[in-house]
């Protein structure tokens, strides 16, 4: 069979190349010790912001539990690696394993409830959370959190500076978005949508709307987790305070500022969330209000985010310069020949 | 021929409304079973209880020989019961292709894992193509379901349902809204359902013209009970029927 080879790959390959080159290459280069630090913190979060592309963009939830399953996460990997001594990666499938597990029976629970009774729910979720992660202290430090946390090592490589770091986080951080990005192409990925779109013509396409949601609800744990173990790799160090509502917030902001559908929007707005208070830093006191009113017109203007709006242009110049294939289904496909 | 899809003394009320008391209805494989009856009488309501939308509150459903009465929605969906709806429901946010993939993983159930790591299925596409020229439009199949007229939707619902190898398919007021060139091409699709394809067809439609032609047997529905089930010429004779339809003369 010959293989056929679209403009649409090729353009899609060449920018993302591009963009590799520049992520892995330039980036580090020219940023400063401080700049990767902040960069490291944004692609952390970035993971635990793609488990809300799963629920809110693919499913259509909101919820505000990504923080309370990255603590779950976070915890994990401080007690593996600190009490048992385990490798990195053990660490880290660990931390990933404890949060699904966890947001498999809370999500049992939650998830009987819809819409705003959810959304509701999962803030209860995070307030619980947070107490317990200040209180337990067997197993959380207590308030005064745990340090001494190993930093990356695979294979006997270890990463010591933020650059170093940076390339572990990175990968990571890619390998989730192709994940999601692969998610929406499969049946949980579509059945997620129908569930998100109509609730009723879900289960008349013979999905299972309840185990949909929880499989979402789980695999966005899962990344939230991970994003936990990352955390307490990268900065050696977990407290609560880490985890709170606030913090929470951020990531629904994040993901929602940079188009919730997407990887791409949501590694925009995680960056731009991450990034603004650095630029907006001559401000000095007006920054929050600024902030503050950028976030509200954007939403306001921008209601799919920054992702919205470049697939807006995108496919504007695909059809100006009819870029891309067509299947034509039906009659008209004879009309054109 | 056996009984495919089988009602006994099914019952369903809202508070003090009865939208179904005793209803016994059976359908065949290759059988377009027409539900008629003035408005309110029942009809959705009822194929929302074959469906499953909304559970009955006594008596049984069978289907293919399974009692079905207990089953969720999306388990009688994936053993064969298809429908569409007055209002079609599609993802109005995910474009055509995605729509229809969904009814292809009906059709061709796959385990996620296995889903994940293989390719688009694009086997469906030929059989998508054929019956959407019976249907007698076209798109391209990445188009937004925004770019579908109303009667389109309504016409691409039957096709999905189709596309899900369906053993039943309960068709809810497909004419409604519909030119008469949309509606002669909703019948032809539910003819190559029934009579090519085997499945049966329940009918709910108010355009008597459409039912009197196509259909096989007849059930009327008045205030969620049967008032007569026969063949259309048998119907139309009833004189309970023409009295839920025309009103009762007055004596004098």
């Amino acid at each position: 069979m010959k293989k056929k080879i679209n403009t649409n790959t090729l353009i899609l390959g060449g920018v993302s190349l591009v963009a590799l080159l520049v992520m892995y290459l330039v980036v580090p280069s020219v940023s400063s010790v401080y700049m990767m630090t902040v960069l490291n913190g944004a692609i952390i979060f970035y993971v635990a912001c793609l488990g809300i592309t799963v629920m809110l963009g693919m499913g259509g939830m909101v919820s505000f539990a990504a923080i309370s399953f990255m603590g779950i996460g976070a915890y994990a990997s401080a007690n593996l690696s600190l009490k048992l001594g385990v490798p990195t990666i053990v660490s880290m499938l660990g931390a990933i394993l404890v949060s699904m597990l966890a947001a498999l029976i809370i999500g049992a629970v939650l998830l009987r409830l819809s819409g705003t009774f959810f959304t509701f729910s999962t803030v209860a979720l995070v307030q619980i959370s947070y107490s317990i992660f200040t209180n337990w202290k067997e197993v959380t430090g207590g308030p005064d959190g745990m340090g001494g946390i190993s930093t990356f090592e695979f294979f006997g490589v270890k990463a010591v500076k933020p650059n170093e770091n940076y390339m572990v986080l990175l990968t990571v951080g890619i390998l989730c978005a192709l994940f999601v990005l692969r998610l929406k192409k499969t049946n949980l990925g579509r059945a997620l949508s129908s569930v998100r779109d109509n609730e009723i013509a879900a289960k008349i396409m013979g999905v299972n709307v309840y185990r949909t949601k929880l499989a979402a609800f789980v695999i966005a744990a899962a990344l939230a987790g991970l994003a936990g173990s990352l955390m307490v790799h990268n900065h050696h160090f977990v407290a609560a305070t880490s985890f709170t509502f606030d913090q929470s917030t951020t990531f629904v902001i994040m993901a929602m500022l940079g188009g919730v559908s997407n990887p791409f929007g949501v590694f925009m707005g995680t960056v731009l969330i991450t990034m603004l208070p650095e630029w907006l830093k001559p401000l000095q006191e007006y920054i929050r209000l600024v902030y503050g009113l950028g976030v509200m017109l954007l939403m306001v203007f921008m209601p799919m985010g920054l992702w919205g709006l470049f697939t807006g242009w995108v496919k504007k110049l695909k059809a100006k310069f009819k870029i891309g294939h067509k299947v034509m289904i039906g009659i008209s496909s004879t009309k054109e020949g | 021929m056996e009984n495919l899809l089988e009602l006994k003394k099914v019952n369903k009320r809202f508070g003090g409304v009865i939208t179904a008391l005793d209803v016994d209805m059976t359908v065949k494989a290759g059988e377009i079973h027409g539900l008629i009856g003035p408005n309110g009488a029942g009809k959705t309501t009822l194929l929302n209880l074959i469906s499953g939308i909304t559970p009955v509150d006594s008596g049984s459903i069978s289907f293919a020989g399974e009692d079905i009465t207990e089953y969720p929605a999306h388990k009688r969906a994936r053993m064969g019961i298809a429908r569409t709806f007055q209002q079609p429901r599609f993802l109005e946010r995910s474009d055509i292709e995605e729509n229809m993939l969904l009814s292809n993983d009906v059709a061709k159930p796959m385990h996620f894992f296995r889903s994940f790591f293989s390719k688009k299925d694009n086997s469906y596409i030929q059989e998508l193509d054929e019956l959407t020229r019976v249907a007698g439009f076209g798109f391209g199949l990445q188009d937004d379901m925004s770019s579908l007229t109303y009667g389109q939707k309504k016409l691409l619902e039957i096709v999905r349902s189709m596309l899900t190898h369906p053993k039943v398919i309960l068709v809810d007021e497909p004419a409604a809204g519909l030119n008469s060139v949309e509606i002669e091409n909703a019948v032809k699709l539910l003819q190559i359902a029934a009579k090519e394809r085997g499945i049966g067809i329940v009918l709910i439609e108010h355009a008597m013209d459409m039912i009197m032609n196509v259909c096989d047997n007849i059930t009327v529905l008045n205030f969620g009970q049967v008032i007569a089930c026969g063949v259309p010429d048998e119907v139309s004779a009833n004189e309970e029927v023409i009295a839920a339809y025309l009103g009762r003369e007055k004596n004098a």
